[in-house]
């Protein structure tokens, strides 16, 4: 076999035939042997550590307020591929024009910063008798994030098209013309979420100051609107939330996100593992062409070895459905081969040696 | 393999077990609820009958006429009186109930959907796509077909049956609700055609869904249930034993009832108990149904609860099983024990025992073992002649027996020297937990194991016990000396480093030898190579070594040149840490960077250059000749290592003092409100982060300035810098100040109102009595300083706990989902049923556990092929000359 590029561009470089052989020699020593259970490798490899893992380990810079989690339940959290993580964050960087310009910088942070209606106002309360809600506007808050009262109500009206809405000075009221009394609760709720200005879901955002460049630290994450800004580098971006990846930029990418995610936790703990294993986990957890967890509906529920799901998690309704369909099963795996007592198809017991004893020349 | 293994089970098959199945496999129909009559005899027809196996010796089985454990042991049956549903088919059922026609028994699909299915099913069950099969049944046919109250074929207005809980069905008919009976649900799934079971994920000769309805239920042979008899003298019978005399008797009394023609109220509540009984024999643990106990209260154990779970069946004794021909003892360490081997006390090795088949050629050894006979090492505990028949050998047997012996017989001969055996230690977290070592017996009572390799098992000499494990056949004693002898081992798979390595006072005694100024007279350099187990070619390494310096005018060898003798002639490798030539070093010093386990670079580097028996040697002498120089030189630790100048000691009080005052300038401005909060946190937060930030800051310009005044002569020092042991961490916690005691991130914060101890002022919150420590170890720590810095150790021993726990199950789930994946012929890698997962292992196959710390380092490669050039003038790799060398 040919050597790998990356070794063999560096060998070519030297220009020696003599190195070449001398490095194919060693390359072919350490190829890696058929049959070796490099699954099981992989799982020691990234499981063991985790009984060294510490809990508290340093916070990286710009983002001290970030509530995400690290160490042993980040880890967990990747490989069950949750939908609803802790503490999302992302880290974008703006074009190459704009990367040393503060005020680019600070209108791109302010562009991005999610800004609710709860933000603006002093109280909203309900009138059963009337059928209304009254929102309080608050002029100071309102100053503060730069937002001009009238637009505001223009705003208003064109989001709440299904009821009358009227204003009077700082109180605005929303009328429902018919409807229950939870209606108005439900209303309520929404007219508080209600986005006024920025990118949904991202709570905060700080600029740091790094190598002479700007670069913002939000808190939450929306890939895809971030990505559509046009100052931000969009090949550039970072979140933390694989599940996002795989939903904008598709499977190869949450793979790498995987890889890069997973990596850099053990670099941070100060645990050495190598590369090729969370090359191998990541490449399991894409496997089925969606993201899925080490857990007993992901990856668990998609194995074909009834005896392998069983020795898992939840045996009674894994036994109950093989019995029902009348699932057959060709016992390859190595745990349906050792609960039976047979030799398992991995390592030695993966080939044979066959010996051709000399004839007898008489 | 072949031969212990002539068959090999193919295919499983899971399916239902029909009535009629059930009954031709009962050797016995069920129909008396008592156990034994008065004199203790199995009832015929009750739940012990003899003709379903044996427990007690001294009975033989009525079926198949063996004795107790010959017997596997027969099923019986129970005739029903009334249908009764599965428990664990109940879900089934309440679903299928409304999916199929209640008149026609067909599934309520169109033509069009019928036709979609039914090719689509068969596709998925041709390629044995269970799990795409089950999601396309519950998604397609279940979802469209429950939604649909009109049968397409019979034109049938189907009213919706439902479901209650624990296990009522209840149909509406011109608002009245009726009960529907399982004898009305097995009817109608009885009317479903053959080929309409395929669409539902049945198969006709595999599964019907009336099988899910039991009529008669398979009641198990005694061996899986048996009874124990108590000291009392009284008879003990198995919580499935009684469970089954509920049933029978409750089906009994149904029978009765029917037949005489009791009013419907009573049937029905038996009938319901009935269905209890059912329900609780298979699962105890259901929810919403109350539990079956015993009178004490405690409950009963059911079928389930025998497979589910930790200690059932499928986890404890199929995927984990007892072996015989192991040991377990405490460990302690021999530094001149070589690195793959294992003492073995000599009590042990006469009780663990090797198979050898009796030849011509060793004969008479086997026939001197036998003749020692147990007691006497090296002896010999059993004979088999070649028929198979095994006997013991005693004191008074052993000359008849060893007369007796031919070839072919097989002897039981204690352990000996050379020996292959596997050692390992629990937590067996990856493979380097279980190695094979070459046995060494020795006298004592613990395995004795070298120091230098307790790393890969993750052991200490405080009291560990680690297990010794024989190997049986010629096959895994083969497998284990070419896979799993530990110096095939020495390259761990998780980084790519040297899993052993020196430790302690080898790696300072190596550092202190290839000290620039060691001078040491011949004799001295001669003792250490010695003592250091020098073979040959060492030994002339050093005469040679000796020669130069007379040459040169030296009456001395430096350490380097000592250290040196040990290196092979053609060996090069320069770092910023060291510099070696021509198998020579020449600048720098063996520091933990280069010997310490996991960390030594110097032994990776010469394992793959010269080959695992080299390495293992070399392991023995450097530890050997570290632990010895250090021997010589002595190294001590006292308190007055951590004495710092009158200037640094200020230098650090004075730095104390100006944290003390920004801490209470922030103090103040915390109370005052004033203080600027950190996006995201509270004010509280912001001011326990940004003091906890400043008392760190401090620290670390502590340790700046030990780092500048700590003396460097001393032994502390040199460990801290060789890397043996301690870093600057622990420096500053003795000589300097002990820091913030953070509890769980946060300050300490509870025991008193408004402050953690009485002597404190009330409600000033202030780092001094929230957790800070200004004192150091060498100073002596204040009385509450000290219960400040005992709560993080706690804090700490908490974590592990939990973490522990949590990190197992992790790993747990991780191996089962990544345990079948393998690489193939082709380097790719795939699972055991050929799907591919990567196309080339790690994009370049490179085996982690056979490379230099995870890759193929082209220029180290290219400095050895200078240099080999410059010596040796031809393009041969070391190993051919180490091998020639050799000859």
């Amino acid at each position: 076999m040919d050597l790998p590029k990356r070794i063999k561009e560096e060998v070519e470089k030297s220009n020696n035939k003599e190195l070449y052989s001398l490095v194919e020699n060693f390359y072919n020593k350490m190829k890696i042997d058929p049959g070796e259970p490099i699954g099981i490798i992989t799982a020691q490899s990234i499981g063991e550590p985790t009984t060294q893992m510490i809990l508290r380990s340093f916070h990286f810079v710009g983002i001290a307020q970030s509530q995400a989690s690290l160490g042993l339940p980040r880890l967990v959290e990747i490989t069950d591929a949750r939908k609803k993580m802790k503490g999302r964050y992302m880290i974008i960087r703006l074009l190459d024009e704009y990367k040393n310009d503060i005020k680019v910088a600070e209108d791109v942070a302010k562009k991005l910063k999610e800004l609710l209606l709860e933000d603006l106002i002093q109280e909203v309360s309900i009138d059963i008798f009337e059928n209304k809600i009254i929102i309080e506007l608050d002029e100071n808050k309102m100053n503060m994030e730069d937002i001009n009262k009238t637009e505001l109500i223009k705003l208003l009206k064109k989001r709440l098209k299904r009821y009358t809405v009227n204003s009077d000075n700082n109180i605005v009221e929303v009328i429902l013309k018919k409807g229950k009394p939870s209606e108005l609760y439900l209303l309520k709720d929404n007219i508080k979420k209600m986005l006024i200005k920025g990118i949904k879901g991202i709570k905060d955002v700080t600029i740091s100051q790094e190598n002479n460049e700007y670069i913002l630290y939000a808190i939450g994450s929306n890939l895809q609107e971030v990505m559509k800004i046009p100052e931000v580098d969009y090949t550039k971006v970072y979140t933390n939330d694989i599940k996002e990846i795989e939903k904008i930029l598709g499977i190869e990418a949450a793979r790498n996100a995987i890889f890069n995610e997973i990596k850099k936790l053990y670099n941070d703990q100060g645990l050495n593992v190598d590369n090729r294993h969370f090359m191998l986990l990541a490449d399991v957890l894409t496997w089925y062409g969606s993201y899925l967890g080490i857990n007993r509906y992901g990856l668990h529920a998609e194995k074909d070895s009834v005896l392998s799901k069983a020795a898992f998690e939840t045996p009674i309704p894994i036994f109950m459905r093989a019995s029902m369909m009348g699932e057959s099963d060709p016992v390859l795996s190595s745990i349906d081969n050792i609960i039976i007592n047979q030799p398992i198809f991995l390592g030695t017991g993966l080939y044979n040696i066959f010996y051709q004893a000399p004839k007898n020349k008489e | 393999m072949a031969d212990i293994f002539p068959k090999r089970i193919s295919e499983l098959q899971y399916s239902l077990l029909s009535p009629d199945t059930m009954r031709k496999l009962s050797v016995a129909k069920i129909i008396v609820p008592e156990l034994y009559d008065e004199d203790g005899t199995p009832i015929r027809g009750g739940l012990m009958d003899l003709r379903l196996g044996v427990v007690d010796p001294s009975y033989v089985c009525e079926t198949c006429g063996k004795t107790v454990n010959k017997c596997p042991g027969h099923f019986g049956h129970i005739e029903l009186a009334r249908p009764v549903i599965h428990p664990e088919f109940i879900s089934t059922v309440k679903e299928l109930v409304n999916v199929v026609c209640q008149n026609c028994g067909r599934v309520k699909l169109t033509k069009q959907e019928y036709d979609f299915a039914i090719k689509k099913v068969e596709r998925y069950r041709n390629n044995r796509n269970w799990n795409l099969m089950y999601k396309f049944i519950i998604k397609f046919v279940y979802y469209r077909s429950k939604r649909r109250s009109k049968c397409p074929y019979c034109s049938f207005e189907n009213k919706k049956i439902e479901f209650r809980k624990p296990y009522n069905f209840y149909i509406k008919e011109e608002n009245l609700e009726r009960k529907v009976y399982p004898t009305e649900i097995r009817a109608i799934f009885e009317k479903i055609k053959d080929e309409d079971l395929y669409i539902l994920g049945f198969h006709p000769s595999f599964s019907r869904p009336e099988w899910m309805i039991l009529t008669v239920l398979l009641v198990p042979p005694v061996t899986i249930r048996p009874s124990i008899v108590l000291e009392t003298g009284e008879r003990s019978e198995d919580d499935l034993t009684h469970k089954l005399v509920d049933i029978v008797r409750t089906n009994q009394r149904l029978k009765e009832t029917i037949t005489t023609g009791a009013p419907q109220v009573i049937v029905d509540d038996l009938y319901s108990l009935l269905q209890y009984h059912i329900i609780t024999y298979f699962n105890n643990t259901m929810p919403g149904i109350p539990v079956s106990e015993y009178r004490s209260g405690k409950p009963l154990k059911s079928l389930v609860e025998r497979i589910v779970g930790k200690d059932g069946i499928i986890r404890h004794d199929l995927l984990g099983r007892r072996l015989n021909f192991s040991s377990r003892a405490v460990i302690s360490p021999d530094t001149k024990i070589k690195s793959n081997e294992v003492g073995v006390p000599i009590y042990i090795a006469k009780m663990l025992t090797i198979s050898e088949k009796v030849t011509k050629w060793n004969i008479e050894k086997m026939k001197e073992y036998i003749l020692n006979g147990p007691n006497k090492y090296p002896g010999a505990n059993y004979v088999a002649s070649p028929d198979g028949r095994k006997r013991i050998i005693t004191e008074e047997n052993k000359e008849t027996l060893a007369s007796l012996i031919e070839p072919g017989w097989i002897v039981e001969r204690h352990l000996m020297d050379g020996d292959i055996v596997l050692f390992l230690r629990y937590p067996s977290l990856h493979r380097l937990s279980m190695m094979a070592h070459y046995v060494k017996v020795l006298p004592g009572n613990t395995f004795r194991i070298s120091p230098t390799v307790v790393k890969p098992y993750n052991a200490d000499f405080d009291g560990d016990e680690m297990n010794l494990f024989v190997p049986r056949s010629e096959e895994s004693r083969a497998e284990a000396e070419l896979l799993v002898e530990i110096s095939n081992n020495f390259i761990s798979p998780r980084h790519g480093n040297f899993v052993a390595g020196m430790t302690q006072e080898m790696i300072t005694g190596l550092y202190l030898i290839t000290q620039d100024d060691v001078k040491l007279s011949f004799g001295l350099a001669s003792e250490l190579v010695y003592i250091s187990n020098a073979g040959e070619e060492d030994l002339k390494k050093l005469s040679r070594f000796i020669e130069n310096a007379k040459k040169e005018g030296r009456d001395y060898l430096t350490g380097k040149e000592v250290a040196s003798v040990f290196l092979p002639d053609d060996f090069t490798m320069q770092s910023d840490k060291i510099d070696i030539r021509n198998g020579l070093i020449v600048g720098g010093s063996l520091d933990s960077s280069l010997t310490k386990a996991e960390k030594g670079k110097l032994f990776v580097v010469l394992y793959n250059l010269y080959g695992k028996e080299y390495l293992a040697s070399l392991l023995e002498k450097y530890s050997l000749l570290g632990i010895y120089y250090q021997y010589i030189l002595g190294l001590t630790l006292a308190i007055s290592d951590f004495d710092i100048s009158e200037e640094g000691k200020k230098e650090i009080e004075e730095n104390i003092k100006k944290t003390k005052e920004s801490i209470d300038k922030l103090y103040n401005s915390f109370r005052n409100g004033t203080l600027e909060r950190v996006r995201g946190k509270s004010l509280l937060e912001t001011y326990e982060l940004v003091s906890m930030q400043q008392i760190a800051s401090s620290i670390s310009s502590i340790q700046d300035i030990l780092r500048r005044d700590m003396k460097k002569d001393t032994g502390t020092y040199i460990m801290s810098i060789t890397g043996a042991r301690g870093d600057w961490d622990n420096a500053v916690r003795m000589a300097g100040s002990l820091g913030f005691q953070a509890f769980r991130g946060k300050f300490v914060n509870f025991g008193y109102k408004g402050r953690n101890l009485s002597i404190f002022e009330k409600d000033k919150y202030h780092p001094l009595y929230y957790g800070w420590v200004i004192s150091s170890y060498r100073e002596g720590l204040k009385p509450w300083e000290m219960f400040f810095h005992a709560l993080p150790g706690r804090d700490a021993l908490m974590d592990t706990a939990i973490r522990t726990a949590q990190a197992g199950y992790f790993y747990r789930r991780l191996v089962l989902s990544l345990y079948d994946i393998h690489v193939n012929s082709d380097l790719s890698i795939k699972d055991s049923y050929g799907r591919i997962v990567q196309f080339l292992y790690g994009d370049d196959a490179i085996a982690v556990h056979k490379s230099i710390s995870g890759t193929l380092d082209v220029k180290l490669l290219a400095q050895i092929l200078k240099t080999s050039k410059e010596n040796i003038g031809d393009g041969s790799t070391k190993k051919d000359k180490r091998r020639s060398r050799k000859k």
